[in-house]
């Protein structure tokens, strides 16, 4: 039978048998390198400690938490609607902030003599619902100091 | 808030000429009171302990007045109290407490016990941080009803003349103005309360001459008054 068998060569399932194996890991590759990606993704999105910068781009030594990379959003007014953002929350033990990036580059500015007005609404796992006063006196929206203190705790 | 593992978050603008609406999507948490606590070396409920997760939505409270009442007159007597307030939170900062009052006092010791029950509104200005406590003030105002008990021919001298309870007491009609600070710490808060009243009761007159006549006498208290609430 050895001897046959070496001789006839392989049988039509032993031949197909290493392609399907081969598929099978490419699958399975494939599915490995989306579960990561993903992973890596939502790992992005958690918070983290980095440290404010001096006009040189040195560190002060303050830390603020923030999320590992900008998140996606979207944004709508009277010119456009659901348009990308990309945004960050800046967090310390004295301001709370959010810096949006209308169409991912063109960051919300605001007015030091007359800053804009924002409600930031806030909905918790449970279905409360916070309105939250945010001011804009540069280029990030700043919640008030009692709202700064209800986001955080 | 921060407190969950997952927020909601949506911006709105709120200027005259443009509306733009923000919808930032849903910001993970996760590991924030970890990260706050070693980047500032407190824990985040410890640094705001005014503003305790399960306080800084509260709405009812509970308070205990201790205060003693000066009218300029011989009837100075010591207040206590007990006040409840319901907290209507604004979008600005400032909050309204609708709160009642009932307090208890006896004008002259022994001689005239009291009660009144006051209802009102005061208006809490939004909370200054000071270290891990926070300042808030108020003022307000309370309209209510008291009752003086007494036995007919009972007299006391309040100034030049005799006033004599009528038969079954008196009643009272009285408005108070207050103004008030209080400190958080926690579920509780310490503060004063200072009211400015001005009581309205019906009374016997007996004037110098021996004679006695109905009258309606007018007060003015000023009561300094130390408070404990406590946050439910």
């Amino acid at each position: 039978m050895t001897t046959e068998s070496r001789k006839g060569g392989k049988s039509p399932q032993e031949r197909i048998k290493p392609d399907m194996k081969l598929k099978k890991f490419f699958i399975l590759l494939a599915f490995i390198a989306i579960l990561a990606s993903t992973n890596a993704f939502a790992a992005g999105h958690q918070l983290e400690v980095r440290h404010y910068v001096d006009e040189f781009g040195d560190s002060t030594g303050n830390g603020y938490i923030t999320q590992g990379i900008s998140q996606s959003g979207t944004f709508s007014n009277s010119a456009t609607t659901n348009s990308r953002i990309s945004w960050r929350v800046l967090v310390d033990d004295s301001d709370v902030a959010f810096i949006i990036d209308e169409y991912g580059s063109y960051r919300v500015k605001g007015s030091t003599g007359f800053p804009d007005n924002y409600t930031v609404s806030v909905k918790t796992p449970v279905g409360e619902v916070y309105r939250l006063t945010g001011h804009n006196y540069s280029d990030r929206i700043t919640l008030s100091s009692y709202d700064a203190k209800q986001f955080r705790g | 808030m921060a407190m969950y593992d997952t927020l909601q978050i949506a911006i709105a603008e709120n200027t005259k000429y443009s509306k733009s609406s923000y919808n930032l999507g849903t910001l993970d948490c996760t590991g924030f009171s970890t990260l706050y606590t070693s980047l500032f070396g407190e824990d985040v409920w410890e640094g705001n302990k005014a503003v305790d997760p399960d306080k800084s939505a509260s709405k009812f409270s509970v308070s205990a007045l201790v205060g003693y009442a000066f009218n300029g007159n011989t009837d100075n007597n010591l207040r206590v109290g007990l006040a409840a307030s319901w907290r209507v939170f604004t979008e600005a900062g400032f909050s309204l407490d609708l709160r009642a009052d009932v307090s208890a006092f006896t004008l002259l010791p022994g001689v005239y016990p009291a009660f009144d029950i006051t209802a009102g509104a005061m208006c809490a200005c939004p909370p200054i941080a000071l270290g891990s406590t926070e300042l808030v003030f108020s003022f307000g105002t309370t309209l209510g009803y008291g009752h003086i008990n007494g036995e007919m021919g009972e007299t006391y001298e309040p100034s030049i003349s005799f006033y004599t309870v009528p038969e079954g007491g008196t009643n009272i009609f009285l408005m108070r103005f207050i103004v008030g600070a209080e400190f958080g710490l926690g579920d509780f808060s310490i503060g004063m309360d200072m009211f400015l009243e001005m009581p309205m009761y019906s009374v016997q007159d007996t004037d110098y001459w021996g004679y006695t006549y109905d009258s309606t006498d007018l007060g003015f208290n000023f009561i300094p008054s130390l408070t404990v609430k406590y946050r439910f």
